[in-house]
């Protein structure tokens, strides 16, 4: 269970009791300061005419600027920059907290009123903001802190880790690098520290803040301007490290959802008549809130419920997504989500059962459960937990890039096999080579070779060990990238020579060149990655390259971060 | 790197301005309209113009290697010369584009509309024309090697001298389509439908042919060495000196063969003599089949050939006599060359060389007399007293006086 957050009588930033230093300026934390609670509400609109949602932390139960209801005393507009950017400069590494990021990163998008996309796999990115954007971002950046703080306070009780006491200096550039932060964060470079307070309303702009951002990162991009806004941070992020333990992620949901559901005068148990008032609508945003968190933990057991779908995928999935799920299931159940906690629950229990059957693989029987208790939590969010989309846009690309590797399937075969039906994995997993031939037409070696070549597949993705990170599928996208960069090289080589060997040499190196691209689409399509797969199409080769490096060295930094 | 900015360009071009030389290397051009615009020597490398439209663009000797062309219009567009090296023009409209002498190697053109484009001398060696449409297009010594031309359409399509090597024309529809002199070897064309092409001299060796249909195909002189032709539709093929001898044939349908030199049909070949004709074996009325090579040099010989004879001259005579029993066909080959030859006798004489006279008449009594648009003829000609059929191409170079007899 969380303790009651506490407040630095420095700067004024809270964080859970028991914590030693402030995780804003790093001050001593007194043993009586006053402890906190947490609530949300709708926040003013943050510009004239343009509303925009914020979260907004306020005190309950004690003495408090905000929870008396009266006006809250509005900080000058150069704090709030400073509290938006202050982080910026603590932040050390990118083992920060993956769950003050998560919850910043909900909170990004629910202000910025987005429909939840995969935030474990969409790299966190600088944007340029400036004008009443900037303002207003930089206003959302600081209110944000403080929730972001109690969570990440929880990092704090991790023995060793360095980051931790940095614990929401970490969280907060994960804010400031969302939708509109970034003019916070590139602040931080020159601002000092700031305590973060409550605001209650926009105040104008201080003459000292950065409306010069950084350029702004095409949205795949890794966060290269806040790597250069911060030097040690650089090296590390690109060092390669290992995803955080499941076990660790997992504590972090459950402390953090302690700290902000389960203190005193928290939505469940509002202390003051004000606060009860306020309760329908905070339990919107807890639940909204606690959906977002949902689609980041829970990205595993998506995915691993699109590989049900389209695959055989091995039995190891599900120990990665059972602690998942009973964690969330728990925290469900804390928060009063009674639905959501029983859809979860059930789910849980097929994945129990799916786990203790026998075989390598996952059952007809298991899999029939497994799809029938996740339909429950489509149901009930289907944006979050839908796979129908998910599939039907990495399916195609899969079932084409496997078929073109089979030399003699080309634009005839194609139209054949479509034309016949045979459009899904499955479909190719089950049938028969005289099945195919009979109702294609093609011949039945051609059929044999293209069943084998699925068959094929399926066994090499059954072996690669599954994690949240998808190392496996990303250190074989890896190697095909370097493949593929050696023979576009040995290809624009061969092409400025005129002998009949390298014209020889260059029509073999055009062919595998192709095959690696299509291998490599294939893994991107199993990682949801149908976007840059798209991308990709329009490039050279020589740009198809870095164009994967650079996703390669995102999913590193991600993988370091953890979700 | 790109000189100029989308909106840079897009500026220019409203302003008609001209783009020749511009760097536009990796610039995103995609759903830009630059039609008319002259792009002449541009760096397009990379760029990407998925959608654009480039009606009657000029884009001669300009670099697309690698552009992005997906679905662009280009319609009418002058691509002489410009190298698309891996370009990407799927589902592109390239109709009566000029493409002659441009390098589309590798380059995907899946579904693209090519109709009455010219590639004259284009090279495709393994480009992706899968299902594009090729009709009435001009590929007249286009390397096409090892491309893939699956259920392209190429209906009426000029590929005389072309190399299409290798390449695979699955289920293409080639019809009407004229292949002369074209290189086929290894050639993969399982149910390619060739029916009415004019197939002279293609050298088909070690094809796959198998369930194509090559009804009514001009193939004389054609090479099927080791052709694979398996189910093929053969009937009314004209295959007078084509060479089958090696080609697997196992159930193919053919009602009727022409054996005769002109292509006429003249000379039908039925039944069992198919499979005697197709193997090589003398078939009936066929005994006395010539053919004079080219390079020879035959001076003042006379020479005589019995009714039902055949005789193909690709050799130069000098002062010959020649006397053609009733029905025998000669054919002068585009090589041959008959000077102060004379011709006499009720044959029926094709002229594709040159014929010239040595003493008049030079030609007496001919059933049929034609000339074809490569050919000349230098003489009079004294009919017989049944009239004589001619019939004269137009392009062939004629100096002849027309005799009755008596």
């Amino acid at each position: 269970m969380a303790e009651n957050p506490v407040r630095c009588s420095n700067c004024g930033a809270y964080g859970l009791a028991g914590a030693r230093f402030c995780v804003q300026c790093g001050s001593v934390i007194a043993a009586d300061v006053v402890p906190a609670t947490m609530s949300f509400q709708q926040a003013q609109p943050a510009t004239e005419g343009e509303p925009k949602r914020n979260l907004k932390a306020t005190l309950a139960g004690q003495p408090s600027p905000v929870r008396t209801g009266g006006a809250p005393p509005a900080p000058s507009r150069a704090k709030q920059a400073r509290r938006a950017a202050a982080p910026e400069v603590e932040a050390e590494g990118p083992a920060s907290s993956s769950m003050s990021e998560a919850l910043a990163q909900a909170v990004r998008e629910q202000m910025a009123g987005a429909q939840p996309s995969a935030p474990a796999k969409a790299p966190l990115k600088p944007a340029t903001v400036s004008g009443p954007e900037a303002k207003a971002a930089r206003a959302d950046a600081a209110t944000v802190q403080a929730k972001v703080a109690a969570a990440a306070e929880t990092r704090n009780r991790v023995p060793g880790n360095s980051a931790a006491r940095s614990g929401s200096a970490q969280g907060a550039p994960a804010a400031a690098k969302g939708k509109g932060a970034a003019p916070g964060a590139s602040a931080a470079v020159r601002a000092p520290q700031a305590a973060p307070r409550v605001v209650a309303e926009p105040t104008p702009p201080a003459p000292e803040t950065s409306e010069n951002a950084p350029a702004p990162v095409a949205s795949s991009q890794p966060d290269e301007s806040a790597a250069q806004a911060s030097p040690a941070r650089q090296p590390q992020e690109r060092t390669p490290a290992a995803p955080l333990p499941i076990s660790q992620m997992l504590e972090d949901i459950d402390d953090s959802f302690d700290a902000i559901f389960s203190a005193p005068g928290s939505t469940r148990a509002p202390a003051t008549a004000p606060a009860a008032a306020e309760e329908p609508r905070d339990r919107a945003e807890v639940e909204h809130l606690f959906k977002q968190i949902a689609l980041t933990y829970l990205g595993p057991v998506r995915d691993f419920m699109v590989e049900l779908e389209l695959d055989d995928p091995p039995k190891e999935w599900i120990d990665v997504c059972k602690p998942a799920v009973v964690s969330m299931q728990r925290s469900a159940v804390g928060i009063g989500l009674e639905d959501l906690a029983g859809a979860l629950g059930g789910l849980a229990g097929a994945l129990e059962e799916a786990g203790g059957s026998e075989g390598n693989s996952i059952g007809d029987a298991g899999r029939h459960a497994l799809k029938s208790e996740y339909a429950k939590l489509v149901k009930l969010i289907p944006e979050t937990f839908g796979l129908q989309e998910e599939r039907d846009r990495r399916e195609p690309i899969i079932v084409q890039s496997l078929l073109r590797q089979v030399p003699e399937v080309r634009a005839v075969a194609l139209g054949k096999l479509y034309g016949a039906g045979l459009t899904t994995l499955r479909m190719f997993y089950m049938a028969r080579p005289n099945d195919v031939a009979d109702a294609t037409g093609l011949p039945l070696e051609l059929c044999e070779r293209i069943i084998q070549r699925f068959r094929d597949y399926k066994n090499r993705i059954a072996s690669i060990p599954p994690d949240p990170g998808r190392t496996g599928e990303n250190e074989k996208v890896e190697e095909l990238t370097e493949k593929l960069k050696q023979y576009n090289q040995a290809f624009e080589g061969n092409a400025k020579s005129w002998s009949s060997r390298a014209a020889k040499d260059k029509r073999r190196l055009r062919q595998q060149r192709s095959d690696v691209m299509l291998e490599i689409n294939v893994l991107l399509a199993r990682l949801g990655e149908v976007g840059l797969v798209m991308r990709l199409e329009r490039l050279t080769f020589q740009r198809k390259v870095k164009e994967i490096e650079r996703y390669l060295e995102a999913s590193k930094a991600r993988a370091q971060k953890g979700p | 790197m790109a000189e100029l900015t989308r909106d840079e360009v897009v500026q220019r071009v409203k302003l008609k301005k001209s783009l020749a030389r511009a760097d536009l290397s990796g610039l995103d051009l995609a759903g830009a309209v630059l039609e008319g615009i002259d792009f002449g020597r541009a760096d397009l490398e990379g760029t990407n113009l998925e959608g654009a439209k480039l009606r009657g663009a000029n884009l001669r000797s300009a670099s697309l290697r690698e552009a992005f062309l997906k679905g662009a219009d280009l319609s009418d567009a002058n691509l002489e010369k410009a190298d698309l090296e891996g370009a990407n023009l799927e589902g592109s409209t390239l109709r009566g584009a000029n493409l002659n002498r441009a390098t589309l190697e590798g380059a995907t053109l899946t579904q693209a509309v090519l109709v009455g484009a010219r590639l004259t001398g284009a090279q495709l060696e393994s480009a992706d024309l899968g299902k594009a449409d090729l009709q009435n297009a001009v590929l007249s010594h286009a390397e096409l090697g090892e491309a893939y031309l699956g259920g392209a359409k190429l209906g009426s399509a000029e590929l005389s001298n072309a190399d299409l090597t290798a390449a695979n024309l699955e289920e293409a529809d080639l019809s009407k389509a004229i292949l002369n002199d074209a290189e086929l070897e290894g050639v993969k064309a399982p149910s390619a439908n060739f029916s009415g092409a004019t197939l002279m001299r293609c050298n088909f060796s070690k094809a796959i042919l198998t369930n194509a249909n090559l009804t009514g195909v001009d193939a004389r002189h054609a090479n099927f060495d080791e052709t694979d032709l398996g189910g093929a539709i053969l009937t009314g093929a004209r295959l007078f000196s084509a060479t089958t001898s090696t080609a697997r044939y196992s159930a193919i349908q053919a009602d009727w063969l022409d054996g005769s030199p002109n292509g006429d049909s003249s000379k039908r070949i039925t039944g069992e003599d198919i499979a005697a004709f197709l193997a090589g074996k003398v078939a009936p009325g066929a005994a006395a089949t010539r053919y004079f090579g080219e390079g020879d040099v035959l001076r003042d010989a006379t020479l005589e050939f019995g009714e039902g004879s055949s005789i193909e001259i690709d050799s130069r005579f000098e002062k010959c006599s020649i006397a053609l029993g009733e029905g025998t066909d000669l054919v002068v080959g585009e090589a041959g060359v008959l000077s102060e030859c004379m011709i006499t006798g009720g044959g029926n004489i094709t002229i594709h060389g040159q014929f010239f006279e040595k003493q008049s008449p030079g030609i007496v009594g001919p059933r049929r007399l034609v000339v074809s648009s490569c050919g000349s003829l230098v003489g009079a000609v004294q009919q017989n007293s049944e009239d004589t059929v001619f019939a004269f191409q137009p392009g062939c170079r004629l100096r002849m006086k027309i005799l009755r007899r008596g």
